[in-house]
């Protein structure tokens, strides 16, 4: 992926970082607001750049979890828009 | 002692002053509340700068009380090591701690808002309506004394830690934009309403002094026949009629669906701030902080313009000089044509009143003249500022 769009990268950080806990696919779809392809594609990237990992469960359904790598980047983006509101950045 | 108690002090010996005084003097009801309101209102004004106590020995940190506050729906705003907390449009109380003989101390002080100096300004030059301002004031100070020395107090009676916990990292920063993207929408939404009621009132005086006129010239020339004077003033009356209520339709027309966009937007930005702090959006699919924070970013310079817009709401003391100087030099002129005094007496307030409208008219477009080139300036920064950080934003994404 050459352009990640940062609506939804965020949109997933942010779904993560709410849950506190490890997420079902399906649902974190659902929160990023994109179709399930263009989904997988994200998700692909995001394990690549260690912002998420997948965990396997007793109930045999994969679940994404947010790494520590992935709360810093949400942390920042966070941070900056706090900052373009704030008129400081 | 608390606030409401001082001010119901304050009211009650009023009260016993003035049936005193109407018993020794011959008055009425209207004497009684002018009595009433005037002394309510000189107090507030004159104990505003004096700091009051919220809690001994306690000294949470600033970030803390602004993400209470924020967490409670407040317009929050951190400025050196103060926080100034909006209760409701008329007052702001700054909420600081300081040094006492125990130790630390929790304090707050009034700031009334321009709205707040305005509308006391308009009372006291209008001064039947000194009884409303002082129930506005004693409603607003209600208000203060609930959120400072009954909701604050109570809060931090205990030892407050886990807002402190809270308030930090990203939940804290969550919470810091939302609450002041809210801040910033409530204001523009204020701004615009001002702006909106600001022109009523501009277009309920041009209607009001044309008709006044249109009278005038009927009456005292010798144009009209005597008998044609009474068809002619209800027609006159009756087209001014119509004519403000186009005005008035075309004005609602015109701001209705911006301010009812703003206010949607504000109502928004409030829940998801109050969801967000009380935990209520973890379940929420469809909410995103984020976006809303990147969506609201987009939105400020359009919002920016509109608080421009309002000379009325930016700055009050400048706006009440306009409008006293044109009312009193159309009422000068008014006065100086259909008066009968000395020759001299009569052009003399002529020219005054020429000059007071000239003054007037001077000083609003000098105003919007400097305001305009800030606007520029502003609206050019912003969207440098807001392209900026999409894509230093865009990038650090790219980059991970």
């Amino acid at each position: 992926m050459e352009r990640p769009d940062m609506y939804v990268v965020a949109r997933i950080l942010e779904r993560l970082w709410r849950e506190e806990g490890p997420v079902l696919k399906t649902r974190l779809q659902i929160g990023a607001r994109v179709n399930y392809d263009v989904f997988v594609r994200y998700l692909d990237w995001m394990i690549k750049k260690e912002l998420v990992r997948f965990e396997k469960n007793p109930d045999g359904h994969e679940r994404v979890r947010l790494t520590a790598k992935g709360e810093e980047a949400y942390r920042r983006l966070v941070q900056w828009m706090n900052e373009v509101i704030h008129g400081r950045l | 002692m608390r606030l409401v108690v001082k001010l119901a002090a304050v009211v009650a010996s009023t009260i016993v002053l003035s049936l005193s005084i109407m018993v020794l003097l011959p008055a009425d009801l209207f004497y009684l509340g002018f009595i009433l309101g005037m002394t309510i209102v000189l107090v507030a004004v004159v104990s505003y700068p004096f700091k009051l106590s919220i809690l001994e020995e306690r000294n949470p940190s600033v970030e803390s009380i602004a993400f209470w506050s924020r967490s409670m729906g407040y317009l929050v705003e951190e400025q050196s090591g103060k926080v100034w907390v909006g209760i409701g449009r008329w007052v702001r109380i700054a909420v600081f701690s300081g040094e006492s003989r125990q130790g630390h101390k929790l304090y707050y002080k009034l700031d009334p808002t321009p709205l707040a100096w305005s509308t006391l300004l308009v009372c006291l030059l209008i001064f039947f309506l000194v009884p409303i301002c002082a129930i506005i004031l004693v409603y607003a100070l209600a208000r203060v004394s609930m959120f400072a020395e009954r909701d604050l107090a109570q809060t931090y009676k205990g030892d407050g830690r886990s807002i402190s916990k809270r308030s930090e990292g990203i939940m804290g920063s969550l919470m810091d934009g939302l609450s002041e993207a809210y801040r910033l929408s409530s204001e523009t939404l204020d701004a615009m309403r001002s702006h909106y009621h600001d022109l009523m009132v501009v277009v309920a005086l041009v209607v009001f002094l044309s008709w006044t006129t249109a009278l005038f010239v009927i009456t005292w020339t010798s144009w009209v026949h005597d008998e044609s004077v009474l068809p002619i003033v209800v027609a006159i009356s009756a087209v001014t009629v119509l004519v403000l209520l186009a005005a008035f339709l075309f004005l609602r027309r015109s701001y209705a669906p911006r301010l009812a966009e703003l206010d949607k937007w504000s109502k928004r930005l409030r829940d998801e701030t109050l969801a967000v702090s009380s935990g209520e959006w973890k379940r929420d699919d469809q909410l995103c902080a984020f976006d809303l924070l990147v969506e609201t970013s987009a939105k400020l310079p359009a919002w920016m313009d509109y608080r421009r817009r309002s000379v009325w709401y930016r700055n009050p003391a400048a706006s009440m000089l306009i409008f006293l100087l044109l009312w009193w030099g159309v009422m000068g002129i008014l006065t100086s044509v259909t008066a009968y005094w000395d020759l001299v007496v009569n052009a003399l307030g002529l020219i005054l009143s020429i000059f007071a409208i000239v003054s007037g008219l001077y000083l609003y477009f000098r105003i919007r003249k400097k305001d305009e080139k800030e606007h520029e300036r502003a609206t050019a920064e912003w969207n440098s500022r807001i392209e900026n950080a999409h894509q230093l934003i865009g990038k650090t994404i790219e980059d991970l």
